[in-house]
């Protein structure tokens, strides 16, 4: 190859790599997970957040067709397969991320391995803005099994929380007490297949699932095939 | 769609509901909505990782109690496991009537 071939070859990979044509952002398996959270809210933040003022009222709903929340999902999971190495950088999102990354590392750090130091948490659950931020704060707690320890704590700052739900996320904590989430809902979701995702299609086989009712049973749709039709109704604990 | 359980029974359905929390946080805003585990006509699941919600197309889509939650979905799926329907809600509560559904399981 002539030297000026050569040259122009290296400038243009160069130029390539600035341009992130040659090398793509890292996959979701080596990204790091302030990777992951700042890819996630570059895709969450520019359109249906910020045309609503920075935030979701509630009630508020993507509309149906809307590939958001399938960066959220993909990003949710990646977060907790990294399992408790991303712990640190999550702490770091829940102080400096913007609203949408803090509220799904809080969301998340429930399901990585608990951790001792709670701190955080309790700093979000007082100072955060966003009340899903210091709801889920709240729920890693009690999901961590650390309610108990900070029990004094908790009821202080639910005296001077001002949204329902938060009151009430603060209350299930305590309710828990040192009761840790159960690693088989964790090892769950790390086992999901991404690929599964929005794979429902009418007229063609429907997603097999296999779930826990609350009142303990295993029911899994394989369960009644060849015996009775299934009406699968998604709801929102009240409804 | 509690009072006509029987309804889906006769036409050979099982009402499946599935809530996106732990069983203890379940039974807790059932408690606050008025009912308790016993009087459940059906069974209701728990998806807490959302995974199944994901699958079906509905996770994390409505800002609803301050959480970031499923949108409200029904879909139907016949005994040779196809899916037959899928109503992916619009807004807040938008969802098939009992009667809706039984004719979508009439026409099977």
């Amino acid at each position: 190859m002539h030297d000026i071939l050569k040259r122009g070859l290296c400038a243009a990979l160069l130029a390539g790599a600035a341009l992130g044509l040659v090398y793509p952002l890292p996959a979701a398996e080596t990204a790091t997970p302030t990777e992951m959270l700042a890819n996630f809210s570059s895709v969450w933040s520019e359109d249906a957040w910020t045309q609503r003022g920075g935030r979701w009222p509630d009630g508020y709903m993507l509309e149906t067709g809307h590939a958001q929340w399938q960066t959220r999902m993909k990003t949710f999971h990646a977060l907790v397969a990294t399992g408790e190495t991303a712990r640190p950088d999550m702490f770091t999102a829940l102080k400096r991320a913007d609203t949408p990354g803090r509220i799904l590392a809080a969301q998340a750090l429930g399901y990585l391995p608990a951790g001792e130091d709670v701190q955080p948490l309790l700093a979000a659950l007082k100072n955060d803005p966003d009340p899903a931020v210091r709801l889920y704060a709240a729920d890693v707690i009690g999901m961590w099994g650390q309610a108990a320890a900070v029990a004094d704590k908790l009821r202080e700052l639910r005296e001077q929380e001002s949204n329902r739900d938060v009151k009430m996320h603060i209350t299930y904590a305590l309710e828990r007490g040192d009761e840790p989430l159960k690693r088989e809902i964790t090892q769950t979701l790390v086992d999901w297949e991404v690929s599964q995702l929005d794979s429902a299609r009418v007229e063609q086989p429907a997603p097999e699932f296999a779930l826990q009712a609350v009142t303990g049973e295993r029911v899994a749709l394989e369960d009644f095939r060849g015996q009775r039709n299934v009406v699968l109704v998604f709801i929102y604990g009240d409804t | 769609m509690r009072e006509k359980i029987a309804d889906f029974e006769a036409l050979d359905a099982q009402v499946l509901a599935v809530d996106p929390h732990e069983a203890w946080s379940a039974k807790y805003l059932l408690k606050d909505a008025g009912f308790s585990t016993s009087e459940l006509r059906f069974p209701l699941l728990l998806d807490p990782t959302q995974t199944v919600s994901a699958t079906y197309g509905v996770a994390f889509q409505m800002r609803v109690h301050t959480e970031i939650s499923n949108r409200p979905a029904t879909f139907v799926i016949d005994k040779a496991g196809v899916l037959r329907y899928a109503r992916r809600g619009e807004a807040f509560g938008d969802r098939p009537t009992p009667n809706d559904l039984l004719e979508v399981l009439r026409s099977l």
